[in-house]
């Protein structure tokens, strides 16, 4: 009777897998896909997954007294963590239901689980979990224990709240999700459960917490600790840290655990000690995010690839064993419309041996299931090679997968790895620097300039030493005897006497500024020159440091922005600088605030180009280096400007302090009020036109 | 008229010797004219040759060669120099970033960090400002035990530790760092230790020529227009105590780049954990003492006389009296 029943859906799914296998998946997909460039922006990319079906579960038949025919349809409700076993057959933690659905590898329902009555009856089960010798380990949450039923669907025993002490009394035992070792172990992740996993021996004993995450720092409750009273205190909410939303765990015995409302350490990988083996860093990513991550379902490979589900954004993120992002496919629909592989709110996920990913969408209580194109597959096999420091033989996978989206970064650093381990550091930093990879371009350079050095150094040695033997012939011959003559440059032309008055500046910066302001020194001209020229500089900078010390993206700066940000800013500090000193007495003109304000840029100008030239020779070693160079260059600007303020307004040292920091209130409002003007003007303009427009639509 | 010697006509006329024979004799007799001058120097200039001189002529000249202390030396060349820039990894990514990282924090940072306090505690009476000055000065003498006793503690690696206990109370971290052996600690650590003994001779030197400066000059300067501690600083003390200064900076500069034990110390280890706190003395240590290549660690040296006597040059250039000062 069952099976008769049975066949009919049996074959239209069978009929609709073929179909679908036929038919080529790198077609047109209802989501977009991304892939990831080193500076964590997103790169369309070919889809990596594309859906095969939609599972609703109207194919379930289930005993019904009241139904005329003895059985009824019942179809998903709130479907929510699934899982598979070695055959490839799919266990769905179906919530709304109370039971557990089994299905086979070719999506034919097989079962369901979870007695009617009795001891083995369900209630609200939110996670599952299939053990290697067969065992359905169910997260009851809505009986608070975890539920083992037999390979048959026999209910066999009950993992309930642990009596221990440690364990305590009134800490709940409602588990959402559970995973277990090859030991028989239990690693159960429980609603608000802000200690952690709870760890259970195959006796039922509680073995303690694993995986908790923590509350973090916070200087307002240090501070809120120190001055509030006991009541107070009791008053506040409680801060504990945030509960693991599901867990899972791969061949070898890591646990990896997501983690809902946070956007750092969304995915952990925990070895048996405790210890997260994951950097803590972003895993979602904010190019897409609105609020915060909701990861609720994570699967990991036989590779070490981990998939993970966001509920908030309805994507699936992919991640390489190494915590890179690989992939992000997917998408929240907008209308309630049931689109094949458009998730609504995404609640578990799973993945075959196949490759194949199946997303439980609690909302549309489907199942969607993707398979894995053949561009995914082979970055997939390019990065387990990768992983397994086999980078020669990753390399040609690379090179196909590039054939294939030459955007993918990633496979940049796969192919300079490959070089780099073959010794060819010029080519590893061809692809590191296509990849944009900073740390793995440093070492390659660093190799190639040893072997340079290595070849050239006896050279290098005799240039130099011949340079000096050089220097103090010319200088004991010609130069020592001869008497300094102080060339003045204003004889040879005004602007370039200005200009050369930068000399005095950086060199005594009290008289030079104070020559700005008494002696006519420095021009308009003069000024603007200089300004430019900073700026100039600073473009130079952006397009000719190392890669090893790029803060920014060099193929995304943009010209109008970098003006912006450079050349606004200081005219708006000459300008609140100028209206702060004019009321707080001060004896600078405009114009002597506007030169001199330039005169303090120069310092950058001195340091920055020479730092940029030598900054290609050198690599992440000498990093302290750059950065002090960086710094000083920095450094001195900054304390010319404030010379500058107390110079050229004749001010008390210790009067420009309070100047200085009301400059810079100043041009904080003048900025905001500047923005507010620009705003408004372009309402008005966009209201002048869009009434232009009706008049001339209506009239003519 | 006293009667002019020969040699005091030579010396007026500026005769030509003839040859060198002559030449040679005449300089005999002008040393044997001014002997008494050159008895005087010679228990110095004796004592330099044989303790200085010597010695850096014999560390330059064993840079050439291999030796091992059991062979005689056998003369390569340039190539501990070029071994040195191209072939030692460890020194090229490890000894010389981490010299030149302690060097910039510690050199300029000790030496303002000494002026500072010298200042501050001329400005104290008499009675307190010697017992000041002393405890300025005691953890550059009793370094070793005050590591033991106060940074050994601080810094300890169990959850214990003065440092470690307290951050784990504020919660800003979760689990005790082991600041003295991991490779990222050491290095802040042996900073701040350094910065903390930084109060030496050139801190003494410095106070010395504070003191010295004769307070009538702040009064003309007071007269003058100087309306504040800051233009008391920069236009009389710093111009008045410049030798000073620039003994300090040289002083800073030497004991900076010869800093090498405070690693060693602290991580209980040489090489350092991971080599995170090797600087260019712990390498040379490490290769002449442990390793037993002379020829090799007195190349080492001899870059390390370069380095120092670059920044002498430029501490000069920066402190030393200018021209028509």
């Amino acid at each position: 009777m069952r099976r008769l029943f049975n066949l009919p859906t049996g074959v239209v799914i069978m009929c609709m897998i073929l179909a679908l296998y036929c038919i080529p998946v790198s077609g047109a997909v209802p989501y977009p896909s991304y892939s990831f460039d080193a500076w964590g922006q997103p790169v369309v990319c070919p889809a990596p997954y594309a859906p095969i079906m939609m599972l609703d579960g109207f194919d379930i038949l289930q005993e019904d007294r009241w139904s005329l025919t003895g059985y009824s349809v019942v179809p998903f409700s709130q479907p929510s963590g699934l899982a598979v076993d070695l055959k490839d057959h799919l266990y769905i933690a179906d919530a709304g239901n109370n039971r557990v659905v089994e299905y086979d590898s070719q999506f034919n329902y097989v079962r369901s689980i979870g007695d009617s009555s009795g001891p083995g009856r369900l209630s609200r089960p939110q996670g599952v979990f299939v053990h290697e010798d067969g065992r359905i380990f169910v997260a009851d949450t809505g009986n608070n224990r975890v539920a083992v039923f037999s390979h048959e669907g026999e209910f066999i025993q009950a993992y309930g709240k642990p009596a221990s002490q440690i364990f305590g009394t009134d800490y709940r035992f409602a588990p959402v999700a559970v995973a277990v070792d090859h030991r028989g172990t239990l690693f159960v992740a429980t609603e608000g459960g802000y200690r952690g996993l709870v760890q259970l021996a195959a006796s039922g004993e509680f073995l303690g917490f694993i995986g908790g995450n923590q509350a973090g720092f916070d200087l307002l409750w240090v501070l809120k600790q120190i001055f509030f009273t006991e009541e107070q205190l009791s008053r506040e909410a409680r801060r504990v840290p945030r509960s693991p939303s599901s867990v899972t765990i791969d061949r070898q015995g890591l646990i990896y655990t997501t983690t809902i409302s946070t956007n750092n350490g969304q995915i952990k990988r925990f070895n048996i000690g405790g210890v997260n083996t994951l950097p803590e860093k972003d895993y979602g990513a904010w190019y897409f995010r609105t609020g915060v991550s909701m990861f609720s379902g994570v699967v990991v490979n036989d590779q070490g690839l981990i998939t993970a589900v966001d509920t908030a954004s309805g994507q699936v993120y992919q991640y390489t064993p190494g915590g890179d992002l690989l992939f992000v496919f997917g998408g929240r629909g907008i209308a309630a419309v049931e689109r094949m592989g458009v998730i609504h709110q995404a609640a578990g996920i799973a993945m075959r041996s196949d490759g194949t990913l199946i997303v439980s969408d609690s909302r549309s209580n489907t199942l969607h299931v993707f398979q894995p194109t053949e561009f995914a597959n082979l970055v997939h096999q390019a990065v387990y090679l990768f992983e397994e420091g086999k980078y020669d033989e990753s390399a040609e996978y690379w090179r196909e997968v590039l054939r294939r989206n030459s955007n993918f970064d990633f496979a940049h650093r796969g192919l300079g790895m490959a070089a780099y381990q073959n010794e060819e550091y010029h080519e590893a930093m061809k692809h590191f620097y296509l990849a944009q990879y900073a740390d793995g371009y440093s070492d390659a350079f660093w190799w190639a300039r040893r072997a340079w050095l290595l070849e050239h150094f006896d050279t290098v040695i005799m240039i130099l030493f011949c340079l000096w033997i050089g220097y103090q012939v010319i200088n004991r011959l010609f130069l020592r005897h001869r008497p300094k003559k102080k060339r003045d440059w204003y004889q040879a032309n005004r602007l370039l006497g200005d200009l050369m008055h930068a000399k005095a500046v950086i060199t005594s910066p009290s008289n030079g500024f104070y020559d700005v302001r008494w002696s006519g020194k420095g021009s308009w001209l003069a000024a603007v020159v200089i300004v430019l020229l900073a700026f100039a500089t600073k473009l130079f900078t952006l397009y000719y440091t190392n890669l090893v010390f790029m803060s920014v993206d060099r193929n995304r700066i943009n010209l109008t922005y970098e003006a912006l940000t450079f050349i606004l800013p200081w005219l708006i500090w000459v300008i609140a600088n100028y209206l702060v000193s004019a009321l707080k007495e001060g004896e600078g003109h405009f114009r002597d605030v506007f030169i001199a304000s330039s005169y303090a840029l120069v310092p950058y100008i001195l340091i920055m180009i020479p730092l940029t030239i030598i900054s290609n020779v050198m690599t992440n070693y000498e990093a302290t280096v750059y950065h002090f160079f960086h710094n000083v260059a920095l450094l001195w600007c900054g304390l010319l400007f404030f010379i500058m303020v107390y110079t050229v307004h004749n001010y008390e040292v210790l009067e420009a302090i309070p100047n200085c920091v009301l400059s810079v209130i100043m041009m904080v409002v003048l900025g905001a009020i500047g923005g507010l003007v620009i705003g408004m003007t372009f309402n008005v303009a966009d209201f002048a036109l869009g009434l232009y427009k009706e008049v001339i639509f209506r009239v003519f | 008229m006293k009667m002019e010697t020969p040699l005091q006509r030579a010396w007026r006329v500026r005769i030509k010797p003839h040859s060198v024979w002559a030449k040679l004799n005449l300089v005999a007799k002008r040393i044997w004219q001014d002997r008494v001058s050159y008895l005087m120097a010679a228990p110095y200039v004796l004592a330099f040759v044989t303790f200085i001189l010597l010695p850096v002529l014999g560390a330059i000249g064993l840079s050439f060669t291999f030796y091992n202390m059991i062979e005689t030396p056998r003369y390569v060349g340039l190539m501990n120099y070029i071994y040195l820039f191209t072939e030692d990894d460890v020194f090229m990514t490890h000894v010389l970033p981490n010299t030149f990282t302690f060097a910039v924090i510690v050199g300029p940072g000790g030496y303002l960090l000494a002026f500072l306090l010298a200042w501050v505690i001329a400005q104290l009476p008499r009675r307190i400002r010697t017992v000041f000055s002393l405890a300025l000065y005691t953890p550059s003498m009793a370094a070793a035990v005050a590591m033991s006793t106060i940074w050994l503690v601080l810094f300890s690696g169990d959850r214990v530790g003065y440092l470690n206990s307290f951050l784990l109370g504020l919660g800003v971290i979760t689990e005790p760092i082991n600041w003295l052996h991991s490779t990222q600690w050491l290095m802040p650590v042996m900073i701040i230790v350094t910065l903390w003994s930084s109060m030496g001779v050139g801190f003494l030197a410095m106070l010395a020529g504070i003191l010295n400066v004769d307070p009538q000059l702040y009064e003309a300067g007071k007269i003058d227009g100087v309306k504040n501690r800051m233009q008391e600083i920069y236009y009389i003390t710093i111009p008045s105590v410049k030798p000073q200064m620039l003994f300090g900076a040289v002083m800073a500069i030497v004991n900076t780049l010869q800093a090498g034990a405070i690693g060693v110390t602290l991580s209980g280890q040489n090489p350092t954990p991971n080599y995170a706190g090797q600087l260019i003395l712990n390498h040379i240590d490490d290769f002449a003492f442990q390793r037993f290549e002379m020829g090799y660690a007195a190349a080492i040296s001899v870059v390390l006389l370069i380095i120092v006597y670059i920044s002498s040059k430029l501490a000069w250039a920066l402190f030393g009296p200018k021209e028509g000062e």
